[in-house]
């Protein structure tokens, strides 16, 4: 049980860092990222790529892994100055699965590595020194670790000036370009950040699950993390985890359901997914800003008395 | 005497088969407010995208404070000291007033992400000077009590006053007004009017496109009039709205309507 | 070469289908309906069950999975899209997804996730100006030129048709002046939806039933309905046709010259067939950095 718990907290935890990213390019950046799975990952394989056939050592991997889905970031942001929002959305989702074919085609690292494969073997940090249950808490605090940071880096940010230009061009460019921002700059820090974070995420699970391969990085995945963010509020970091933690909840649900149902699990699976998916449609049409509302930063009291001049 | 602060030459722009602007070439001094009228469809938003760099012209150059500015993109424009406003509302809706504000002013540190990792010193200090100038700003166009309102919840006249109070926290060498009373409650007018007219009491100049003639008399020293894409006068704004031509070509397009 | 020909004139009529419907909501409701492409394995499983379950003429389960898609389409926008006229298109099109999510895996749930295939006898494949097809796949392709005759009917006799002209040609128009009424609209989603349950059902004859053959033609569609310039319905078509062909083309086309350029000297050199449906990802993205406005949009000016 201590055992399923940490490895259900773990999970919630790298999903809660993708769900913050997310967050950073839609919620705050208005970004209609679907395909936000990409990051997760090129995080995962760039460090698995690097610690695996590479055989660097796992911080080296994990500052490649994010590099690497920083990079893809900046580069899907490149076209929004000049695509419609929903064709921008689109072609990430291509983009997306351009990256999956990529690596379920290429081999690297010999021949039953990588392509279809995926790649087995991947290290896993203080395994040996620790044993099974103790690399299980220790990844936990781990990752929640570095959910806190993630959290602390996004919301940080938000209440700064760079958020702020975030905000603005969230509801177009005119007012913001006409003052003098880049917004297309803007834009691509917001989608190499986010990116960077997820890839984090990605680092994360691969050195958890010491096995990837290209089925776990489906499009389907991607509506994981939105269902997150639009369910614990886009634009509200707590809301961000709010929504991690319910929606992996339900998803993992099926692990409790499958003993105490008469449905076999392909059946609880679908299910688990149709749940979600007409929760999300509820949210969007009855709690259009999700269970934790976008706060708004109010200034009056910084107001002065009037009085000398 | 002294370049222009703003001058077109000939500057061309159609689309599609439509000419909207047939060779423009437009001065604004330093020093003043200048007027740009003409009947609806006669150029004017066209001539602010164009000057403002969210249209590049066809034919002709833009200079402004001694150096060619078309071709440049807007927010270049802007960090050059050239503002504009718009005429529908385009403010970011969900935030507030004062967050707006607090937007406007430019190379704020904070902007980059390092340095609002790294330099909370700095951003903090810019920030509190930023709002300082806001409150003054706030007072002025009389918002100060609705700071913390959603730009999206203000009245139209308010929406154009923050448009307006937006584009003073850059303080701008030249500010771009797109009609600032068209649609604004009458009581709330004579309040823009006074705002501009204070501010340029304290040297700010002005170029604005308006169809509201009691305002343009009341505000222009100069006024340019634009018909079918081409400029049909320019000079003193009495001598210009006297003339014949000008009334019969405003009047009749406007009757028009 | 004729192979070539026939298989790409297949692929075209399955997108051609698909993304017509597709574009026919998106000029009416200006929202990317992502759950647009899951009316295709409804579509193909209710016929399937018609044929199966029921022992009817698959035919008659056809046309009853066509009309059940059709209907399927009113139901969602009265359940979920008319609720949300009002908000962004943001808001629409994640709502769609969430809902084609559901539609998928209630099918998945009811049918399993095994591909299943249409009871029919083996086919025999006859020889056709050198080409080897069978009677199903001209099914297909006449099928589909048939719909398309009768949607071509529609758009110039009726008066869904002229207002939906006027969408593609003038969106802002449209917009603002109003031109759909909620009757117009029910009529977009049926036709819509229900060409997309026949695209599934003629995707079904050609491949195989499976949950996720609506989602997994989604790039191709959306590229095509793009590439027509999103809203116009022959533009749909022609952007079927124009990806059919690029991604079978694509396949069987010797890149060697290109590697001669590079200075790489190989006789023979092929996109590997795993990267097939990496076509027409990269074909949209080209198209919508290239041309976002469609090629029909480009020819209109």
């Amino acid at each position: 049980m201590i055992e399923f718990l940490t490895y259900l907290l773990t999970i919630i935890g790298i999903w809660a860092i993708l769900a913050l990213s997310l967050n950073l390019q839609y919620g705050l950046t208005g970004l209609v990222n679907l395909g936000h799975i990409a990051f997760f990952m090129l995080g995962a394989y760039g460090s698995t790529i690097l610690t695996v056939v590479v055989g660097t050592n796992v911080v080296v991997g994990l500052i490649g892994g994010v590099l690497l889905a920083a990079a893809f970031g900046a580069l899907i942001a490149l076209p929004t100055a000049h695509l419609q929002q929903d064709y921008w959305a689109i072609s990430t989702l291509a983009a997306a699965e351009i990256v999956r074919l990529f690596f379920k085609n290429t081999t690297i690292g010999g021949t039953y590595q990588g392509g279809p494969h995926g790649y087995s073997d991947i290290p896993q940090p203080l395994l040996d020194t620790l044993g099974n249950q103790g690399f299980g808490i220790f990844y936990l605090v781990l990752v929640a670790g570095f959910v806190a940071l993630s959290w602390g880096l996004v919301q940080w940010l938000t209440g700064m000036p760079f958020g702020r230009a975030l905000k603005a061009i969230r509801e177009g460019d005119e007012v913001p370009r006409a003052l003098g921002k880049d917004a297309r700059w803007l834009r691509i820090r917001a989608m190499a950040l986010g990116g960077g974070v997820a890839g984090l995420a990605g680092v994360l699970y691969a050195h958890f699950n010491a096995f990837v391969d290209p089925t776990y990085f489906k499009p389907l995945e991607t509506f994981i993390v939105w269902s997150m963010v639009i369910l614990g509020g886009a634009g509200n970091h707590l809301g961000a985890l709010v929504g991690s933690l319910i929606i992996q909840a339900i998803y993992n649900s099926t692990r409790f359901l499958a003993g105490a149902v008469p449905i076999d699990a392909d059946t609880l699976g679908s299910l688990r997914m149709v749940a979600i998916g007409v929760l999300i449609i509820l949210v969007i049409m009855f709690l259009p800003n999700g269970l934790v509302p976008e706060r708004v930063r109010r200034y009056a009291h910084t107001r002065r008395r009037q009085g000398s001049d | 005497m002294a370049e222009p602060l703003l001058q077109t030459d000939n500057v061309r722009k159609s689309f599609g088969g439509l000419t909207a602007l047939d060779g423009v070439s437009l001065e604004v001094r330093a020093g003043g407010v200048a007027g740009l009228i003409g009947p609806n469809g006669s150029g004017k938003t066209t001539l602010f995208n164009v000057i403002s760099g969210f249209a590049a012209p066809d034919v002709g150059e833009v200079r402004f404070d001694g150096a060619r500015i078309d071709g440049l993109s807007p927010d270049r424009i802007a960090r050059r000291g050239l503002v504009r406003t718009f005429q529908a509302s385009l403010n970011p809706q969900a935030m507030t007033v004062m967050e707006n504000l607090l937007l406007a002013p430019q190379q704020q540190v904070g902007e980059g992400v390092l340095a609002a990792l790294f330099r909370p010193g700095a951003i903090r200090r810019q920030e509190d000077q930023a709002l300082e100038r806001a409150w003054e700003i706030l007072a002025q166009i009389k918002l100060d009590h609705q700071a913390d309102t959603p730009a999206g919840s203000l009245s139209g006249g308010q929406k154009k006053l923050l448009m307006m109070g937006q584009a003073l926290m850059v303080r701008p060498k030249l500010l771009l007004l797109d009609e600032p009373v068209a649609g604004v409650n009458p009581r709330l007018i004579d309040g823009i009017v006074g705002v501009i007219r204070a501010l340029q009491s304290q040297g700010q100049n002005f170029l604005i496109v308006e169809h509201n003639m009691q305002v343009v008399r009341r505000l222009c020293d100069s006024v340019t009039v634009l018909d079918a894409g081409q400029i049909i006068a320019s000079g003193a704004t009495d001598e210009v709205l006297q003339r014949d031509d000008v009334l019969r070509a405003y009047l009749a397009r406007q009757s028009g309507r | 070469m004729a192979q070539i020909i026939f298989d790409s004139l297949i692929r075209s009529s399955t997108l051609a289908l698909l993304a017509v419907g597709l574009t026919m909501v998106y000029s009416v409701l200006r929202f990317p309906n992502f759950a647009h492409v899951e009316f295709a394995p409804l579509g193909a499983y209710v016929a399937l069950a018609g044929a199966t379950v029921a022992g009817l003429p698959l035919a008659l389960s056809a046309v009853i999975g066509i009309a059940v898609c059709g209907g399927a389409g009113i139901l969602a926008d009265r359940l979920v899209f008319q609720h949300l006229r009002d908000r962004s298109p943001i808001m629409l099109m994640i709502a769609a997804f969430a809902l084609g999510i559901a539609i998928r895996e209630t099918l998945r749930a009811i049918f399993g996730p095994s591909p299943r295939n249409f009871p029919l006898p083996l086919q025999a494949p006859m020889e056709v100006l050198g080409a080897s097809v069978t009677t199903v796949q001209l099914v297909i392709i006449a099928s589909a030129v048939a719909c398309m005759l009768i949607f071509h009917g529609l758009l110039t006799y009726t008066k869904l048709g002229v207002a939906m002209r006027a969408a593609a040609d003038n969106p802002n128009l449209a917009q603002a002046s109003g031109i759909f009424t909620e009757r117009i609209i029910r009529a977009v989603w049926f036709i819509g939806s229900a060409f997309a349950g026949l695209g599934g059902i003629l995707l079904g004859l050609d491949t195989q039933i499976y949950p996720m053959m609506g989602f997994s033609v989604i790039v191709p569609v959306f590229c095509a309905a793009i590439l027509g310039g999103i809203g116009s319905p022959y533009g749909a078509m022609l952007g079927a046709l124009v990806l059919g062909f690029a991604e079978n083309v694509g396949l069987s086309i010797n890149f060697a010259f290109l590697g001669s350029l590079v200075g790489v000297d190989r006789d023979f050199l092929f996109i590997p067939a795993g990267y097939k449906p990496a076509i027409a990802f990269v074909f949209l993205i080209a198209v919508l950095l290239l041309r976002p406005q469609g090629i029909m949009g480009a020819a209109r000016r």
